[in-house]
């Protein structure tokens, strides 16, 4: 039976540390607010000459390295962002020549914060169909340079950073068991840069504030909390495991009580949801990644175990993956 | 209260001001939350020149309870 492996994982984050306090921009007075609603107490801004591609193809480095694989010997790179370094081309390509990775073919997938565990199953699948025997799927973020600095119901949230996943084909029974993708159309507007592109060009901008990120947070708070728990609990039935089986579940780390609130939802108990956010905020496509890398090198990952990977952003788009390790 | 609508417009860009009065509350304005607040407090401290530092708006309270907090601060409405 050919199943996606994971060989290795990787993650890069940012040298520069903002903690809420640094956030002087705000009153200081709403400052606490920010950890008491979002867990968040710190993130990481990626420095002046740092785009997206430079963090992912840190990200990727570290985990080639880890894989003791030449960037050669790389078929595929998908990289998931959605904070890319232009509109076009793909972020990808600079990533593929920043590697040498002369061999692999690269291309973006932008599912905002569904977008690392979307970029891995499309991986699983171009693994699947025979097309390639390894994908390196990275998944990477500036929204530093996305965010409106005065807005409070954005800027804490977000910080930037980046994760690699390397693929390969395998005969198991370590890998991918499956994974589900979800999106609403519907909700295309609760989550958006309004701004920059063809719907409306920066020739158009009627306000600033446009050219910055912007989300409904109640309308995603209810969103995140419904459809995260329904499409696990949908990934258990389709793989036929019981949740006692998931070791580790890696959330998007959107905000500590959305996760709490998906973990009271699903029958497997919270200490199992690996969380992060409390040093990197929300990282957008790349927190899913970049959590389990670190999840990875901490060794409490073992032989065998199930992590469940589960993520939701704009959109509306959502994502679950059940992997083998 | 022209200039307190046109706020709370610019920080709620999906209400309409035309239904906003003083006893609209401000936890019915959409995308109103604990964070929003901060925003419409830094909004008004921007257009009419304020500090309120110390300030805070909630749910419950109503427009005309913004209204009295400028009051409070010595702005003419």
């Amino acid at each position: 039976m050919t199943i996606s492996r994971v060989r290795a994982t990787g993650s890069y984050l940012p040298e520069r540390e903002v903690l809420n306090q640094d956030l002087k921009q705000f009153p200081a007075s709403s400052l606490p607010l920010i950890e008491q609603k979002t867990g968040i107490a710190a993130r990481r801004y990626a420095g002046e000459n740092e785009s997206t591609s430079d963090l992912a193809a840190k990200a990727a480095d570290a985990c080639l390295r880890l894989a003791n694989l030449q960037a050669e010997e790389v078929q595929a790179i998908i990289l998931a962002t959605s904070s890319p370094d232009r509109i076009q081309p793909a972020t990808a390509t600079r990533v593929q020549s920043l590697l040498g990775a002369s061999q692999a073919f690269a291309f973006d997938v932008n599912s905002v914060c569904s977008g690392g565990v979307y970029g891995l199953e499309i991986g699983n699948s171009l693994i699947q169909s025979g097309m390639v025997s390894n994908v390196l799927v990275i998944a990477s973020e500036v929204y530093s340079r996305i965010l409106n600095p005065t807005d409070f119901s954005t800027c804490p949230y977000f910080g930037d950073g980046a994760g690699a996943v390397l693929l390969e084909r395998s005969e198991g029974p370590a890998g991918i068991m499956g994974s589900l993708l979800r999106s609403d159309g519907a909700g295309h507007n609760v989550i958006q840069v309004p701004c920059g592109g063809t719907m409306k060009p920066y020739s158009r901008m009627q306000s600033p504030r446009e050219q910055y990120f912007t989300m409904k947070g109640k309308e995603v708070y209810e969103f995140a909390v419904t459809r995260a728990p329904e499409i696990m609990r949908e990934l258990l039935a389709s793989t036929g495991l019981a949740p006692e089986c998931i070791s580790w579940v890696i959330p998007h780390q959107a905000n500590v009580n959305i996760i709490n609130a998906i973990a009271a939802a699903v029958d497997i108990p919270r200490e199992r949801f690996f969380v992060n956010l409390q040093k990197y905020g929300n990282t957008a496509g790349a927190s899913v990644f970049i959590a389990l890398d670190e999840l990875c090198r901490s060794g409490e990952v073992s032989s065998g175990q199930i992590v469940m990977l589960v993520a939701f952003g704009g959109g509306l788009s959502w994502a679950a993956s059940a992997i083998r390790f | 209260m022209h200039k307190i609508i046109a706020c709370i417009k610019e920080v709620f860009p999906d209400c309409d001001p035309s239904t906003i009065t003083p006893d609209t509350r401000l936890g019915d304005l959409p995308g109103w939350d604990s964070m929003t607040s901060i925003n419409l407090l830094m909004e008004l401290e921007a257009v009419f020149s304020v500090s309120l530092s110390n300030a805070t708006l909630t749910a419950k309270q109503q427009v005309s309870d913004v209204a009295g907090l400028l009051r409070d601060k010595g702005i003419e409405l």
